[in-house]
């Protein structure tokens, strides 16, 4: 083996050492399976070794696997049907409805009082491990437009753009994905 | 959305979202502000939608998911190949 190929093996063996759980953590937020997940990863180190001579640290080196699985996740929900986030899209709509005709809270969506005082309750990983299932409950389309601003911080443009919807789509989802989100934490950590 | 000055809490909880993002217009704002202060309801999707905002920024640096050791000794099996 020429020595390059097997420097880089070397360091990508590094790589997937320190950021093997990072990743795979990151993937299962977004992609709500454990095998998909699994599978992201490995076609990140993947590309990652292909790609290391065109590397040379011009980013940290966590940041650049990131970017890698990041791709690799909209391929993953591209892949699955020409227009799936439009009908992710869909499929929410027929969800049942938080409000009456009207637009006033139904009896039992109703938000009741939190006992958000407690700084150690947000330390327990309880909590954060609620918060993770209750994002992987989330339609596609929600969860992803969800994650990508809460969690990588992209502008709505860019998300519009990946995602291929409309800015009113966009508040649509991102407004329903909330209502869910917070039922879904009330339901299942706060009352405990 | 109506244009009055009166919002429903769908429209309300709406831009209680959007605001989190976007500057909204005075009239907006005012309009929100008008809502909260009648509906305890939408007052506390505000406290707690702020609460869940703050706290899922954090969920990727807290690391939950492991690979399992076979898994991962097999996926640096692949990645050689």
């Amino acid at each position: 083996m020429p020595k390059q190929i097997s420097d880089n093996n070397k360091k990508i063996a590094e790589l997937f050492t320190n950021y093997s759980d990072y990743l795979y953590n990151y993937a299962i937020t977004r992609v709500n399976d454990t095998h998909v997940a699994e599978d992201l990863v490995q076609e990140t180190f993947i590309s990652a070794l292909k790609g290391y001579d065109s590397f040379q640290s011009k980013s940290k080196e966590s940041t650049w696997l990131i970017a890698i699985l990041k791709n690799k996740i909209i391929d993953h929900y591209r892949k699955k049907s020409k227009q799936y986030f439009q009908h992710s899209l869909d499929e929410m709509q027929i969800m049942d409805d938080f409000f009456n005709s009207k637009g006033t809270w139904q009896t039992d969506q109703r938000p009741s009082k939190w006992d958000m005082d407690t700084d150690k309750a947000i330390e327990q990983k309880e909590f954060y491990e609620t918060l993770q299932q209750c994002l992987v409950r989330l339609n596609d389309i929600q969860r992803m437009a969800f994650v990508m601003k809460h969690l990588d911080d992209e502008d709505t443009d860019d998300i519009c753009k990946e995602l291929e919807i409309t800015s009113t789509n966009y508040w649509v989802i991102i407004h329903r994905a909330k209502l869910q989100l917070r039922k879904c934490m009330e339901t299942n950590w706060v009352k405990l | 959305m109506k244009r009055g000055i009166m919002l429903s809490c769908e429209d309300t909880t709406h831009l209680v979202v959007k605001k989190a993002y976007e500057k909204l217009s005075m009239w907006d704002r005012m309009r929100i502000f008008m809502h909260l202060s009648m509906c305890k309801y939408c007052s506390l999707f505000e406290k707690q939608n702020k609460f869940i905002d703050d706290q899922v920024a954090k969920l990727d640096d807290v690391t939950l998911s492991k690979l399992d050791q076979d898994t991962k000794e097999k996926i640096l099996q692949d990645i050689k190949k």
